[in-house]
Order: structure tokens, then sequence, then C-alpha cells
């Protein structure tokens, strides 16, 4: 890519970081369902997340492997918060 | 010519930084640990033969318990895995070295100091840790446990997990990226496949103990209650222990498994019967391993559901278990065996193998479990399983390539009392533990008296099993004198190891392995060796006395404690600063096997294993986070009423511009830019400042609210997470300095700014993280 296009690209994400983020705090300030609340944040940190892994980090040119141990640590972090608070029985499984 | 080096100087040993002196030193250091453990074991088999006597009273026996399991699966028999390892696996693939030869050393200095750590304990007020191996909480905590011992092995093992984290960063590269021409990953020995999914245990593994450990020194040493509260307690250890210690005795035994493989090649001169299924079932028992660890917790009020989901998984994983097995049985089938020591006592270690994991079977089944938890019966199984299949298994590598390793044979026949003598003992040992399974362990004596011929049976055992290396050590001293020459290649392995002298030159080879099918050439540089540049650096083995010295200072005295940080960091920017001169390069290996990793350099792909070790740990810490906030329920005030939104949304976006302007640097990099590199990463340094300034006055604030570390265990785990990422963000501020004088001193020049770019891996890392931390703790 040109210098200037990839310098463009950056602003680019940057940008849509700073509006999820401010996305983020607006949903607090109305008062929306909890759920929603939990859902919309955690989903809009995720989406972060994945810009910034695939375009700071450049994940999307490197070799693909390396996105395999990415998503294994990934995997693992899902599986431990599931099963920590699993253990304790708040999921609604009977 | 290489030069060779003076192997008699103390100053070698110091300084080296090749793969087999590391080797040796790992080698003579674990099996000094595997003599202590051993020692304080017959001690406390002497207790319990005469139970009435009280060799031992309860406290003593407890310390040496705790520490005999401590330095057994830590310090002794993983780090003789890891001997072989440092020793064997560039040899294995035709490399010259490690990839990070320094780092390599930095491992074992760490490793080393550990231990010695460790080992002080004994000799400090209150003496060592006797809380048990696995150091369960609330036992743990200063409640119950006020001696600075359990702090301070504690400290001990985080050092040892750094030891671990940098071993495993430098072993996946090198397999990953340094094999030989033509050696693609189906070609690879069994010894080194074994140790790759060694380390790919340890990668997962370690980081979240680590959390685990970190939350219990701030408990200890900050008042904390995170392991003395309801909310968290018992159960928090118990998932962090126990995620990493069922992988953890994989990783024992795996290396293991691949010296057998690598055995049974060699003595029945013919491939391993299924040897792609025995990799595929490696694969599978790694990955399975990190899902069955509630079995460690079936006595627990846990969820039946999961505990039922893992009984299910435990049992499954004797599946590939199984497998393995019966090819390597399968493998002896109709072959020209030749029964040497390290045959005998690979052959030993599948037996006893077998044994342990039957047992272990027993174990996975709830209500069994329920019966023999916490029993000699499980005291049996483990042993079978980490002594007597892991550790027999080594003790089969230790005779196959101490010929490579020294340049003579040793003495076949006594090897092979050793192994008779050494295999009698332990079924002695152990064997009468599964007929007395309701034998309560870890408790100093006993009054029932069917149980006494028992025990003084398994003591007898002990002392036959112990005194049987002494054989051992006679064995191989007296034939580094005078043993027959072994030559290149005493058994006929088909491995490149046996290609070369023993021991091996400094640089390995005198030629360049290059395999095509099945065939070796050996490239010859008209004779001439390749130049091999060793490098000889005193600042691993200084920096971790700097960290030994920190640690023992922060338990025991305050000016210790100071001039260890001094050292610390003196030798840290002494390290750096030599890396700005670029005093130590290795150009990358130009024609060797990469795949996947064809685009990636050694370096970038460390900084990529680093960083999944991070996201490991954070893993832990948002585990711990799920777990006290879930079971805090309504007692957890909600981010808003708490933290001021604003004002971290603001810090966020702080974060994620020092993001914009690293990845801004890394792109004038790739255009050698150097003004707009350097302005970059000034900002991002600026910006990284004011973050942590504006955490600072957020602290302050809450503070002042009476929201303090100690105020309620949400506030605890708010001040402990974002703190452990302000470190973060420190660390990486360090390393923008070191990259800024870098560039100003034109240390980039001819190195294409590969720096920057690694660094911008990381920093992405950390802001992901805070973008996770500002959601959980700030928004809900
Ligand atoms: C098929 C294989 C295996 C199965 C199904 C299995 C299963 C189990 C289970 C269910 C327990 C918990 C017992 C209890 O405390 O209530 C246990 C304990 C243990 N196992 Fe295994 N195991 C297997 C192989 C191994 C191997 C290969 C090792 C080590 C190399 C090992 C080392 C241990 C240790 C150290 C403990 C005791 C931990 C402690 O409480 O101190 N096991 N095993
Ligand atoms: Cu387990």
């Amino acid at each position: 890519m040109e210098a200037e296009n990839i310098i463009k690209m950056y602003t680019l994400i940057w940008v849509l970081l700073v509006v999820f983020t401010i996305v983020e705090v607006m949903m607090i300030a109305m008062a929306f369902p909890p759920v929603f609340i939990l859902l919309g944040v955690i989903g809009l940190a995720s989406l972060k997340a994945v810009f910034i892994a695939l375009y700071y980090q450049h994940l999307k040119y490197d070799d693909i492997a390396i996105s395999w141990f990415y998503l294994m640590a990934l995997f693992f972090a899902i599986f431990i918060v599931i099963v920590f608070t699993g253990g304790s029985g708040v999921w609604p499984i009977q | 010519m290489v030069e060779k080096p003076d192997y008699y100087s103390i100053k070698h040993w110091l300084t080296t930084t090749n793969h087999k002196d590391i080797g040796i030193l790992y080698l003579f250091t674990s099996l000094y640990f595997l003599m202590v453990g051993g020692s304080l074991a017959l001690l406390f088999r002497l207790q319990l033969a005469f139970p009435w006597l009280n060799i031992l009273d309860a406290s003593a026996y407890n310390q040496a318990v705790t520490m005999h399991g401590l330095i057994m699966v830590l310090w002794a028999v993983s780090p003789l895995a890891f001997a072989f390892a440092n020793y064997l696996v560039p040899l294995q693939i035709g490399a010259r070295d490690l990839a990070f030869p320094r780092l390599n050393a930095l491992s074992y200095w760490l490793y080393l100091f550990s231990g010695l750590l460790a080992a002080v304990t004994f000799f400090i007020p209150g003496g060592a840790p006797d809380v048990g191996w696995t150091y369960y909480a609330p036992l743990s905590t200063a409640r119950f446990s006020p001696q600075p011992g359990v702090t301070l092995a504690g400290l001990a093992l985080v050092m040892l997990i750094a030891s671990v984290t940098v071993s495993t960063i430098n072993f996946i590269v090198t397999v990953a990226t340094m094999r030989a021409p033509g050696l693609g990953w189906s070609k690879i020995p069994m010894f080194t496949w074994s140790i790759l999914f060694t380390v790919l245990l340890m990668l997962f593994a370690f980081s979240p103990l680590a959390a685990g450990v970190l939350l219990l020194a701030v408990d200890r040493v900050f008042g904390t209650a995170f392991y003395t509260s309801p909310e968290g307690g018992t159960f928090l250890w118990g998932h962090l222990f126990w995620f990493f210690g069922h992988p953890e005795v994989y990783i024992v035994l795996m290396p293991a498994l691949g010296i057998i493989g690598d055995v049974i090649e060699t003595f029945t001169r013919k491939p391993l019967f299924g040897r792609k299924y025995i990799l595929l079932s490696m694969a599978a028992a790694s990955f399975i391993s990190f899902i069955v660890y509630v079995h460690h917790m079936f006595n627990t009020g846990m969820h039946p559901i999961v505990r039922e989901v893992m009984s299910l998984t435990t049992e499954s994983i004797s599946v590939p278990f199984g497998i393995i097995m019966l090819s390597f049985i399968f493998s002896l089938y109709k072959a020209k065996i030749k029964v040497t020591t390290p045959f005998l006592f690979a052959i030993g270690s599948i037996f006893l193998f077998i044994i342990g994991g039957i047992t272990g079977v027993f174990n996975s089944s709830i209500p069994l479990n329920h019966l023999i938890r916490g029993t000699y019966w499980v005291v049996a199984h483990l042993h079978y399983a980490m002594v007597g299949a892991t550790l027999f298994g080594l003790l089969a590598g230790l005779y196959y390539w101490y010929p490579k390793m020294t340049g003579r044979m040793y003495n076949e026949r006594l090897g092979k009392i050793h192994f008779a003598i050494a295999f009698i003992g332990f079924n002695v040992l152990y064997l009468p533990m599964f007929i007395i399974y309701d034998m309560p362990r870890r408790v100093y004596t006993y009054s029932v008296p069917e149980w006494i011929p028992f025990n003084q049976l398994e003591t007898l055992g002990g002392y036959i099993f112990g005194i049987s290396f002494l054989l051992l050590v006679y064995n191989f001293y007296k034939s580094y004198r005078v043993g027959a020459p072994a030559g290149n290649n005493p058994w006929g392995g088909w491995s490149l190891e046996w290609l070369t002298q023993s021991p091996p030159p400094p640089h390995n080879f005198d030629f360049e392995p290059v395999i095509t099918g099945d065939q070796v050439t050996l490239y010859t540089n008209g004779g001439q060796p390749e130049p091999h540049i060793e490098h000889m650096t005193s600042l691993p083995m200084y920096l971790s006395l700097g960290v030994f010295v920190t640690f023992l200072g922060f338990v025991i005295s305050t000016p210790l404690f100071i001039i260890g940080v001094i050292l610390t960091l003196a030798v840290l920017a002494k390290w750096m600063w030599s890396d700005v001169l670029n005093k130590f390069v290795i150009p990358e290996p130009v024609k060797s096997e990469r795949w996947p990793f064809e685009n990636t350099s050694k370096l970038k792909l460390g900084v990529w294993i680093l960083v999944i070790t991070e996201a490991m740990l954070f893993a832990g810490l948002i585990g711990a986070y799920s777990l006290i906030r879930v079971n805090m329920m309504g007692e957890w005030p909600p981010g808003p009423l708490v933290h001021d939104v604003r004002l971290g949304g603001i810090n966020t976006i702080v974060l994620l511009t020092s993001s914009l302007t690293v990845a801004l640097a890394v792109a004038y990099s790739k255009f050698g830019n150097e003004r707009n590199i350097l302005l970059s990463l000034l900002a991002s340094l600026g910006l990284a400042g004011l973050f942590i300034g504006i955490k600072a006055i957020e602290w302050s604030e809450l503070f002042a609210e009476g929201f303090t570390l100690t105020s309620s265990l949400a506030a605890s785990t708010y001040y402990v997470l974002t703190s452990v990422h302000a470190a973060h963000v420190l660390g990486g501020m360090i390393v923008m300095l070191y990259l800024i004088t870098k560039v100003l001193k034109g240390g980039y020049k001819s190195g294409g700014y590969e720096g920057v770019e690694n660094f911008g891996i990381y920093w992405h890392f950390i802001d992901i993280v805070w973008i996770f931390l500002f959601a959980l703790f700030y928004l809900l």
C-alpha cells in the first residue's frame, strides 16, 4: 500500500474506535435495560478489539498461524470465564 | 577454526549462552533438586514407618511434604526434561542454537535462583511453607499461615513462571522457524515433537497460575480478601490453580513420551508403529488436558453439570493415551530388539504409566472420587504417573544420550542393574499404597495398627529406590573417565544429533544438513566449518540475581529489597544499552524450513508468543473478576455508580490515540522516515504518560471517597486488575524510551526498524486489554 493510504486507513480506524467508545459511554447515560447494556458494551468492546487486532496488529496481513494462536487464547479466556462462573451455578441450566 | 571454549573455567559457565552448555547446567541443577526433594521424601517416609517416634513433628512433616511436592514437580522433573530439550532440540532439527541464546541463559538463571529462593524458606523464621504443594486457599492465606515462607515460595513460583515463559517463547520460535532445509513437520523426531507440545501447554497454562499467585500475594501482603472471603475463597484458588495444575501434569509427562518414542525407534530399528496417530493423540491429549481440571474439585459444591462434563472429558483423555501406549507396544512386535538400559527404562515407563493411567480412570468417576479423594490411593496414582512414567522415561533419555553428551559409553551391566533395583524399589514403595487406599494423605502420624506394616514396606521400597541412584552416579562418573569412546552414533539412531561428533562442537555441525526425502545430505563449506559466534554474557545471571535479592528483601529486609531493585534496574539498563548499540545480532536463518511462519521473523513470532502469555494472564484475572462478581450478586456496585464514566471514557480515548500514533510510527518505519518515526514515538510516550496521570487522579479521588484497596472485594479487584494493566503501560513506556534512543543512535540503519513494528504488536495488545477493563469496571 501507498504510504498515504496506510496512514489514512489507520486514522479511519481510530475514528471508528473513538466513535464506538463514545457510543458506549452514551449507552450508560441513557437508561437502557441491563441485558441490553451488557450485550451492547461487550459487543462494542469486542468489535474494537477485532479492529485493533486486524489492522493495528496487522493480523489481516500476516501469517494466518498467528491468528490461530490468538484465537486459541481467546477460546481459553472464554472457557475460563464460563467455567469459573458456571461452577457457581449462575447459568440457567438444570 | 572455531576456538574450543575452556570448559574448566567457572567464568565460562557463568556467561555461556550455548544451548548445550545451558542444557548441562539444567541437568546438574535439576539432578541437585531431585536429590533435595528425594532426601525430604526419605525423611518423611521414616516418620511414616515409625509413626509413634515422631522423628518429624506435625509442622516439620508438613513442611517436608509441601517442599517435596513443589520441588519435585516444578524444580526437578520438569527442568530435567528441559535439560534434554536444551541440549537436543537444536541438534535434532539441525540448528546451530536456540532462537534467542541470551534469553535461554536467562531462563536457566531464573530457574536456578527461583529454586534457591524456594529452598531459602527452610532457613527463615517460621520455616518453609507447610500448606501442601497445591497451596490451597484459605489455608495459604495470612490468616491461617502467617509465616513469611509461604509468601517467599509464592514469589519463587512467580520467578519460575517468568523462566518458563521465556523458555516457551524460545522453543516455539526455534522449532517453528529454524528447522534444517527439508526437515518438514512429519520428519521431526518424537522428542522434539514432545517438547513442542510441552511448551504449547506451558504457553496457556502457566500465566493463569501467575494471576492466582499474584492475588494470593496481594492478599498476604496488602490485606485484601480474595481468598478469605466466601465470594472468592477456596473456589477462586481451586479454579486458578487447577486450570494450571492439570495441564502441568502433562507438561511433566510429555517429554518422557517423546523420549520413549525415540528410544523405541532406535532400538527396534524401525519407524514407530502408527507414528502419525501418536502425534495426533498427543495433540488431542494436550488440548483435552485444559478442559478436565474440575476433576480435582469434584468434592466441592461446584455445579453438578460442570462436574459431570469434566468427569466425561477426563475419562475421554484415556483414549489418546491408550492409542499412544498401544502404538508403542505394537512397535515392539516382530522387531529385532537390542535390549539396552535406555530401552529397559522406556519399557518400564510404559508399564508403570499403564498402572497410573488406569487408576486415573478410577479417580475420574465422581462417586469413586468421593471415596479416594485425599488418600494414599491418589498418592499412588500420581506417583505411578509422575515418577513411574515420567522419571523412568527421563532416565531412559539420560542413558540414551549420555554417550552423545560425553563421548563415552557407560557401563551397560551397571545400567541394567540400576534399572532392576529402581523398578523393584519403586513398586515396593507405591504398590502397597493402593492397598491401604483409605489412609489419608498429608497427615504426619496415624494410630491404625494395620497400616504400619504396609508403611514400613513402602519406606523400605523408598530407600531401595533412592539408593539405586548411587549406581547411576557411580556409573556415569567412572565412565566419564574410562568409558569406551562412543563415536558419533553408538546406537545406530537416525535423527540428526547422531550425525555429528560426540560431544558435538559448539556450532553443532561441521556441515549443513539438508534433508531430501529420507536422505540427509551433508553440505560442507569447502571443508571449512561455518563461522559461529559465541556470545558470552553475564547479564542474564546478574538479572536473575537481582530479582532473587529483590524478592528475598521484599519478604525479609527492606534494605536488601532496595539493593535488589537497584541491581535489577541497572542490569536491565545495561542490557538495553548493549542492544541499542547492536552488540548482539544473530542473522535470520536464510535457508530454514519454516512453514507456517514463512513471513514472520523470529523476533516477531517471539513477541507474538509473549502477547499470548500476557493474554492468558489477563484471562486468569478476568476469570477471577467474573467469579467474584457473580458470587457477589447484588453486592457488587454497578460501574457507573462508582466510577466517573466520562473521565474513564476520555482516558480510553487517550490510550486509543496512543495506539494510533504507534501504528503511525510503524507505518513510517516501513518507509524509513526517521523524523516522523521519532515524532510518533514521542507522541505515544506523551499519551501513555497522560493515561497514567489520569489514572492516578482517578485513584486518588476514589481513595478520598473511601473506595480503597481493602474497602470491598469489588474495590480490590478493580485496583489489582488496573494496576497490572498500568504496570504493562509503564513497561511499554520504557520500551518506547529504548526505541527512541535506538533510532537517535542510528541503531536501526541496517535492521529496518523491526523493533518498532514488534513493539507495536505489544502496545496494541495493552490497548485491547484496557478496552475490556473499561467495559467491565466502568460501564457494567
Ligand atoms: C489417563 C490419565 C489420567 C487420568 C484419567 C487422571 C485422573 C486424575 C484424577 C481424577 C485425579 C484427582 C484425584 C483426586 O485428588 O481426587 C488425579 C490426580 C492427580 N494426577 Fe492424574 N490422571 C491421569 C494421568 C496423570 C498423569 C500422566 C499425571 C502426571 C504425570 C498425573 C498426575 C496427577 C497428580 C499429581 C494428581 C494429584 C494432585 C494432587 O491433589 O496433589 N495424572 N488424576
Ligand atoms: Cu488432573
